[in-house]
């Protein structure tokens, strides 16, 4: 595509030449391209003019500029003593949509410019997967055409949103909140779940497909906010699932400029103050062992959506909860109107935004906190106190009794309570309220949560920690293990059956 | 003085805010849209500049809040319009005087269309 070597030179690295560049690029002809001071430009962004070849090579330049410092700063933070870190594998993350699209194509030019030039050069990873989540159990879409963007030269993989609820092959069990304690009154919020076992889950009358365990759940979430959040989390779990299984160390996400900004804001409404600086970093090292890039974070969605147009790069839509909804559909749609609206009249907003929260890193007690089982980001310790100073609860009809409950049945199920008494074996019940972020616990506390069933990766997640903390032998972790053990998976016991 | 023979076109989402029945009329039920309309070469006794395109697109291929899209002199954050290849912004914006058989595309950079 675009030559950048004279941008690459040695030449060009001199701090002189740069001197003079940088002098005679900041001179502007009026009307003309602010690159090549020639031609006559084709769009303005952030007030400078650009012509079509000017745009494509700025933006390529950019791009491999962005990818190259975060390589770099992830390998000062996770090998600080090699000097030149052998290539990662790396996965992009492929929705089909404007912004994944331009990243991955992006991507693979860079990679196959580097491999032409051959050993002298080494190209910043090893192998390129595109890495696609199936959306087709909740939203119509075109699942041909995002193979198609992707193209054949590349290793697709593809995870379902379904997969989630698949217990039995990978995951053992799901994650039932059985009585959910919203009361005034309340010194917090509580929720009370089961572990469901696979073997007593698939002979239960309760059984569905796992397409329609994730219905009933997105059902649940009563509002398209709830819904999003879920969504997103769901996404993400399964984008490293990907990751892990192809041996990727590196995720590239599509984030633009303008959807980091946008999320800033929406992220911080929904209560997720806490794991911002994770979530919308240039890279974030927090998932064990993947580290997460987003190398599109200096293109507002304008420039991408011109240089989709003028370099080839196919995309589709991508629907949402929202699409096609006004602007207070959602807190994500509300909070992308607001800040599109404003970048309309205040050219910077959205660069300005994105470049004050990079400064923004995570508490210490963030990096040392355990994982919430929903969304898998730090728990604040306190965030149990602080919800119950801020929010007002629902009526208490059902929630009193509820919370007397410390036991179920070994069958009960939410939708067949006709079992409740059947069954000799009691059940103990799990208090999670402490393994919730604050987001994840607004997200239950806001829904139908008696009788949801979670993804098998929250059972899987509580299975971890209580792994991890029985190691740490603490009374309380130890308490809560010999609670799950009977419910953890056995890989002998399962043999021999 | 002749009419204007336009091209509209609609993709990235943009097309989801047309009528259906235009896009069924069209032939393309989902994906790009391509349109053409004609408008007067005069609108109010002045030459037709894309703010009076606007309004047309409002008024007639507009399936619903209609004032979402155009509304106060002001387009809807996130859609993009193209006049012949080019950002409008360097084409005099919705000042523009349309030409005959001018391109104009309408481009939707909200996630999720």
């Amino acid at each position: 595509m675009c030559d950048i070597d004279a941008a690459q030179t040695p030449d060009a690295r001199k701090p002189t030449n740069r001197t003079n560049k940088t002098q005679n690029e900041r001179l502007r002809v009026p009307g003309k391209c602010i690159k090549c001071k020639t031609a006559r430009p084709n769009v303005t962004i952030r007030k400078s003019l650009y012509c079509k070849p000017c745009f494509v090579r700025a933006s390529v330049v950019k791009f491999r500029a962005a990818l190259s410092k975060s390589r770099r700063r992830i390998a000062d933070k996770t090998t600080p003593n090699t000097l030149e870190p052998a290539a990662p594998r790396a996965m992009v993350a492929l929705s089909g949509g404007p912004c994944s699209s331009a990243l991955l194509q992006l991507t693979l030019d860079y990679h196959n410019s580097m491999l032409q030039k051959g050993a002298a050069v080494q190209s910043p990873y090893l192998q390129i997967i595109v890495g696609h989540i199936d959306e087709s159990a909740l939203f119509d879409v075109p699942n041909d055409a995002v193979r198609s963007v992707a193209g054949d030269a590349v290793q697709f993989r593809q995870a379902h949103l379904e997969d989630v609820f698949a217990v039995g092959e990978n995951s053992g069990a799901l994650l039932e909140i059985v009585a959910a304690s919203i009361a005034p009154g309340e010194s917090s919020d509580r929720f009370r779940a089961r572990v469901l076992e696979s073997e007593h889950f698939s002979s239960s009358s309760s059984s569905s497909s796992p397409r329609e365990q994730l219905h009933r759940l997105f059902d649940s979430l009563e509002s398209a906010t709830n819904r999003e959040a879920l969504l997103d989390a769901i996404k993400m779990f399964l984008l490293t699932k990907l990751a892990h299984a192809s041996n990727c160390s590196v995720l590239l996400m599509g984030d633009s400029a303008t959807r980091i900004a946008s999320k800033i804001v929406s992220l911080t409404s929904r209560g997720r103050g806490f794991s911002l600086p994770l979530e919308v970093a240039s890279e974030c090292l927090w998932l064990d062992g993947l580290a997460v890039v987003r190398p599109m974070r200096d293109f507002v969605a304008k420039e991408i959506a011109f240089l989709n147009r003028w370099a080839g790069f196919a995309s589709v839509v991508v629907p949402t909860f929202t699409t096609g909804a006004p602007a207070h559909a959602s807190i994500d749609r509300l909070t992308e109107a607001f800040v599109v609206g404003l970048d309309c009249d205040f050219a910077s907003t959205v660069p300005t935004v994105c470049r004050t929260v990079q400064k923004l890193e995570p508490r210490p007690e963030a990096l040392a906190a355990c994982s919430c089982l929903v969304c898998g980001l730090p728990v604040d310790p306190g965030s149990l106190t602080w919800r119950s100073r801020l929010t007002v609860s629902d009526a208490p009809s059902s929630s009193s009794a509820a919370a007397a409950i410390d036991c179920v049945p070994a069958d009960h199920s939410s939708s067949d309570s006709s079992n409740n008494g059947n069954s000799d074996v009691a059940v103990p019940l799990l208090d999670i309220s402490t393994r919730l972020c604050y987001a994840c616990q607004s997200v239950l506390h806001f829904c139908k949560s008696d009788g949801l069933v979670l993804p098998a990766f929250c059972a899987e997640r509580l299975a971890d920690q209580t792994d991890s903390s029985a190691s740490n032998n603490t009374r309380g972790h130890e308490d809560l293990r010999k609670q799950v053990e009977q419910f953890l998976i056995d890989s002998d016991k399962e043999d021999s059956d | 003085m002749e009419d204007l023979k336009l091209t509209l076109k609609f993709s990235s989402g943009a097309e989801l805010m047309i009528k259906d029945e235009i896009r069924a009329d069209a032939g393309t039920k989902t994906g790009d849209l391509e349109l053409t309309r004609t408008l007067p070469a005069t609108t109010d006794g002045k030459p037709t500049i894309a703010k009076d395109l606007l309004e047309f697109i409002r008024d007639n291929l507009i399936k619903d809040r209609q004032e979402d899209f155009y509304d106060k002199e002001k387009l809807r954050p996130g859609i993009l319009v193209i006049i012949n290849g080019s950002d409008w912004e360097v084409e005099d914006g919705p000042e523009y005087r349309l030409q005959n058989n001018d391109t104009v595309e309408f481009i939707s950079t909200l996630h999720g269309g």
